[in-house]
């Protein structure tokens, strides 16, 4: 089973193999959005759904494509152009190693593994905005972080509604 | 056989996974490579910025509304409640302020003429293009916001942008028809400032959360720095125009004091993009000025002439005239 086997180019189809890169998409252009709000108060919600998408449709999720949406997650929120780039891949990779040696799903393992990785990811948020020279305070990152972690379980119920309705209808 | 084609199954997978290994490497490796590129050219792919903030920018106005509405529904029920006591104490200041406006018409007349007897050449400011923000972006670690006119307005990154409460920010991405700007609390963001009341200069540093630093030097030991004081643009740098409202200090237990910006970030509204406000110098060759005569063969001259009209007189270029003059000019203010 690779992952151009049987394409016989029914939309539907193509439909149900975008769907995960169009939600981070959506993400992305929700994060991009004015909030009136003082503070960036929004979850990261593309990085979330690249994490949760890497763990329910590895396949649709691929390297590459993870790298595709965080080019364009650099461009719609105006970071520096490869950020998103090297973290959204390198949080795929991270899940689909993680996923490699631990057997079986819980909501709290899930949570916590994603807590731990989004954290992570925030602190190279941090680190890299000062290596490209647009130095940034952790504090308003950690913030993000903790309303990312929060935003977790009701962002991996949506993901798995899109799964069970289009993505994998028969299951 | 049936071992066999299990075998060459499995290692048809493991060689997969091994390719596919090796194309994440190769991908997270060019991710990488566009971050040292950023590094050493900050511009790279600017344009491309330009062209996304272009495309989204019909989204984020279509988005602004109900935040603009909740806003403005917000406003208008504050405001019914603050009328009364707002109107009482508006009158009482009105009358004070309309005394001090008289006062300030005859300094300014007063000035005018001063500037006219040295020769003084105050740089213009210029409006570039006028349009409306959006509020902030959610984006943490950036505080920025999307205007409405851009590249083919004029507008072009590092212009100052003034809302109508204050200073907003300066450009640092433009599109064809939309840009992007650095609001005053983010965290890279520095404006050189002074303080209305007493003149002392100083840095309003971003913090990448709703106030500002204030880094200044403490200049007179006499006087101290109050909540209230008022912040506003000192035209040091040259970029942003003297005069405009920035912030007002709302902390003076912190070191550094911290000031709230008075253009609200969570909802700019419209706003003017100017250009920077002293064009940089185009240098012309010249001889270096022949040393002063000495002081004692002329002694009535150099008593006679005022002290703002040496510094004009020693610097005839127009835009350094203008930006040490002022300062002398403002300082004479009460």
């Amino acid at each position: 089973m690779s992952l151009f086997d049987e394409d016989d180019g029914i939309p539907a189809d193509r439909v149900r193999r975008a769907m995960p890169a169009f939600t981070v998409v959506v993400g992305i252009l929700l994060m991009a959005l004015p909030v009136p709000l003082a503070w960036g108060a929004m979850p990261n919600l593309a990085l979330l759904l690249v994490i949760i998408w890497s763990s329910l449709q590895p396949r649709l999720m691929p390297a590459w494509g993870a790298f595709l949406l965080g080019l364009f997650a650099d461009l719609a929120s105006g970071l520096p152009f490869g950020l998103c780039a090297v973290l959204f891949p390198a949080a795929a990779i991270a899940v689909r190693l993680a996923d490699a040696r631990v057997e079986g799903h819980s909501l709290l393992i899930d949570w916590v593994f994603t807590g731990i990785l989004v954290i992570a990811v925030h602190a190279l948020i941090w680190q890299l905005l000062g290596f490209t020279g647009s130095a940034a305070p952790p504090g308003p990152l950690l913030a993000q972080a903790a309303i990312t972690i929060l935003a977790y379980p009701m962002v991996a119920a949506v993901a798995a509604r899109i799964q069970r309705r289009i993505i994998d209808p028969g299951f | 056989m049936r071992g066999g084609r299990r075998t060459s199954f499995a290692r048809r997978d493991s060689n997969l996974a091994l390719l596919g290994a090796l194309v994440s490497g190769v991908i997270l490796a060019f991710a990488l490579l566009l971050l040292v590129i950023q590094r050493v050219n900050p511009e790279q792919g600017s344009r491309m910025r330009g062209a996304t903030l272009d495309a989204l920018s019909p989204l984020i106005s279509v988005a602004r509304a109900p935040a603009d509405a909740i806003r403005g529904i917000g406003g208008f029920f504050s405001d019914h409640w603050r009328v009364v006591q707002a109107n009482r104490r508006l009158e009482a200041e009105l009358a004070a302020a309309s005394v001090r406006a008289d006062k300030a018409d005859v300094l300014a007349l007063e000035l005018k003429r001063l500037e006219l007897l040295i020769g003084l050449r105050r740089p213009e400011r210029r409006l570039v293009a006028s349009g409306v923000a959006s509020s902030a972006s959610a984006t943490a670690g950036l505080r920025s916001a999307t205007i409405s006119v851009g590249a083919t307005d004029g507008v072009r990154p590092r212009m100052p942008v003034i809302a109508s409460d204050g200073l907003a920010g300066r450009v640092t991405d433009t599109g064809r028809g939309a840009a992007r700007i650095m609001l005053l609390t983010d965290a890279n963001s520095r404006v050189p400032v002074k303080v209305v009341r007493n003149g002392w200069a100083g840095l309003a540093v971003g913090t990448g959360g709703t106030l500002l630093d204030f880094a200044y030097d403490i200049v007179s030991g006499t006087d101290a720095l109050r909540v209230g004081d008022r912040l506003v643009t000192s035209g040091d740098g040259g970029l942003f125009p003297p005069g405009i409202p920035v912030a007002v200090i709302v902390r003076i237990d912190q070191n550094p004091p911290r000031a709230r910006p008075l253009a609200n970030p969570a909802g700019l509204g419209p706003i003017m993009v100017e250009a920077p406000w002293l064009p940089a110098p185009a240098l012309v060759p010249a001889t270096a000025a022949p040393s002063e005569p000495d002081l004692a063969v002329a002694p009535v001259a150099a008593a006679g002439s005022p002290a703002a009209g040496s510094p004009a007189a020693v610097l005839p270029t127009p835009g350094l005239a203008g930006a040490a003059v002022p300062v002398a000019a403002q300082a004479q203010r009460p």
